[in-house]
């Protein structure tokens, strides 16, 4: 008959091997998909506003959708830098600066009802910042005790087409 | 039964000890992988903006020749590249110099290197440590060859200049219509691509030599090489080709990546000048609503060489 102590051992390895590892690789497997869906969604986001040279609401909801297939919420900020041309100090010359005139964030509402076009030559950022934890980092920070900071992903790219 | 016990025991921690470790390698590699991934995105769409910049800024002189200004491309290319990463400021724009041993902006008739200088002065063999380095692009080298003892500027589209002394010292300069592509001859268009390539690896090698304060060699990976050299990439108009290596700013891993975008020319779109309370502005033809105007021209950029502003009631 095994003893005490061993037995005790003996449950936690099975409680280990029966249902905390597979529990935590499943739930690690899902939020590397997670981020992999999420950054699939910016970039494809990212495009079609530097193809179109258009923030619209339409293509804005159809990106909250899959993103949505994430399961977390995400806080989502669009900036645009404009392309400006000025005359340089030296005639003939010119200097090209680009100016932050649009930050959008989904989270105050109704910006994204513009249909703001933009110009080939400004820059778009689209940002995305998880508001709840995932399942992994759940499970990280209430057992382990280890504080995860929110996962961000983001794409800038120069717009294409005169929208 | 209790020694017995105990090797029951050992196997199942090993069991989770493998477990766990090829558990965290894979996590690691997937964590790697997207990185990469992210990295290669943002260098692609970095290139693409600073080929869009030369295509914007690019006009073409009375000679014919195709002038840009190659800060403006790279000022674009670092921006977007930061953005992607949500990050910039002075600090981050001066840790990406380190990054990027190697840019080129190839234009039509010649192309623009992005060179390494020490303390804002030529290139010179055994910097001081104490040095700065800098980088900054070349002058436009053409794509010249000597063919039956005369100097041919070829081109990518494949017209090209040519320049002879007639009597009494007048210079003759003249384009002639594309011809075929020839290897060897007037219009050789893998010798225009291994010159490009050659370009690059001379950045390379002066990057080398230049980072004695710096333990990252660079080199020149293969696949960018192979993409350049085995036609991946056709070289028939504007291309920027750019090289990042040893990019740690997500993680301690150095990742390493390289990009090249093509283009053609942009076309035209109308902008007009007119003077408003003694001030000069520009605005594009189709948001201008006052019928008076003083001239049109093919480009903001144009309008801004010619000392016009961009009109604040239309920006």
């Amino acid at each position: 008959m095994a003893s005490f102590p061993m037995k005790v051992v003996g449950a936690v390895l099975a409680v280990l091997l029966l249902i905390f590892v597979p529990i935590v690789t499943a739930v690690e497997k899902n939020d590397i998909g997670i981020e992999r869906t999420a950054w699939n969604c910016v970039q494809n986001y990212t495009d079609i506003i530097a193809d179109k040279g258009r923030i619209t609401s339409d293509d804005y909801d159809k990106f909250m959708l899959k993103l949505g297939a994430t399961g977390i919420a995400w806080e989502v900020t669009v900036t645009v830098d404009s392309r400006r041309v000025y005359a340089g100090s030296i005639q003939g010359q010119m200097e090209v600066r680009h100016v932050t005139t649009h930050v959008f964030k989904s989270d105050n509402g109704g910006i994204f009802n513009t249909n703001e076009p933009l110009r080939k030559g400004d820059i778009v950022t689209v940002s995305i910042v998880s508001l709840n934890k995932t399942s992994g980092q759940q499970l990280a920070e209430n057992i382990l005790k280890i504080w995860s900071s929110p996962s961000e992903i983001s794409l800038a790219a120069m717009v294409r087409n005169d929208g | 039964m209790s020694r017995y016990f105990g090797i029951v025991v050992i196997f199942p921690c090993l069991l989770i000890l493998i477990y766990m470790i090829s558990f965290l390698n894979y996590k690691t590699a997937a964590r790697r992988e997207i990185l990469t991934i992210r990295a290669d995105a943002a260098a692609n769409r970095s290139t693409e903006a600073a080929l869009i910049e030369a295509q914007l800024n690019a006009h073409v002189d009375s000679y014919g020749t195709t002038i840009i200004n190659p800060e403006f491309s790279w000022q674009a290319y670092r921006r977007v590249f930061l953005r992607s990463f949500n990050t910039g400021g002075q600090k981050v724009e001066a840790m990406m110099d380190a990054w990027v041993p190697a840019m080129l902006i190839a234009v039509n008739d010649g192309y623009y290197m992005r060179m390494i200088t020490s303390d804002g002065t030529t290139y010179q063999m055994g910097a001081s440590e104490n040095s700065i380095m800098r980088y900054r692009f070349s002058q436009k080298i053409p794509y010249a060859r000597v063919i039956g003892g005369e100097y041919v500027a070829d081109t990518l589209n494949g017209s090209y200049i040519y320049s002879y002394i007639q009597g009494f010292g007048t210079q003759v300069r003249g384009i002639h219509t594309p011809v075929d592509d020839t290897v060897g001859g007037i219009h050789d268009g893998r010798a225009i691509v291994a010159e490009l390539v050659g370009a690059m690896s001379y950045m390379v090698e002066l990057a080398n030599d230049n980072n004695n304060k710096w333990t990252t060699q660079f080199y020149l990976p293969r696949q960018f090489l192979d993409d350049t050299m085995y036609s991946a990439v056709t070289f028939k108009g504007m291309t920027v080709m750019c090289l990042i290596q040893g990019f740690d700013l997500l993680s301690h891993d150095k990742l390493d990546t390289h990009s090249i975008a093509a283009s053609q020319m942009v076309t035209a779109k109308q902008v007009v000048l007119y003077t408003r309370g003694g001030k000069n502005y520009y605005a594009y033809l189709s948001d201008y609503s006052p019928d008076t105007f003083l001239t049109v021209v093919s480009s903001v950029e144009e309008a801004a060489r010619l000392g016009h502003n961009p009109d604040p009631l239309y920006y």
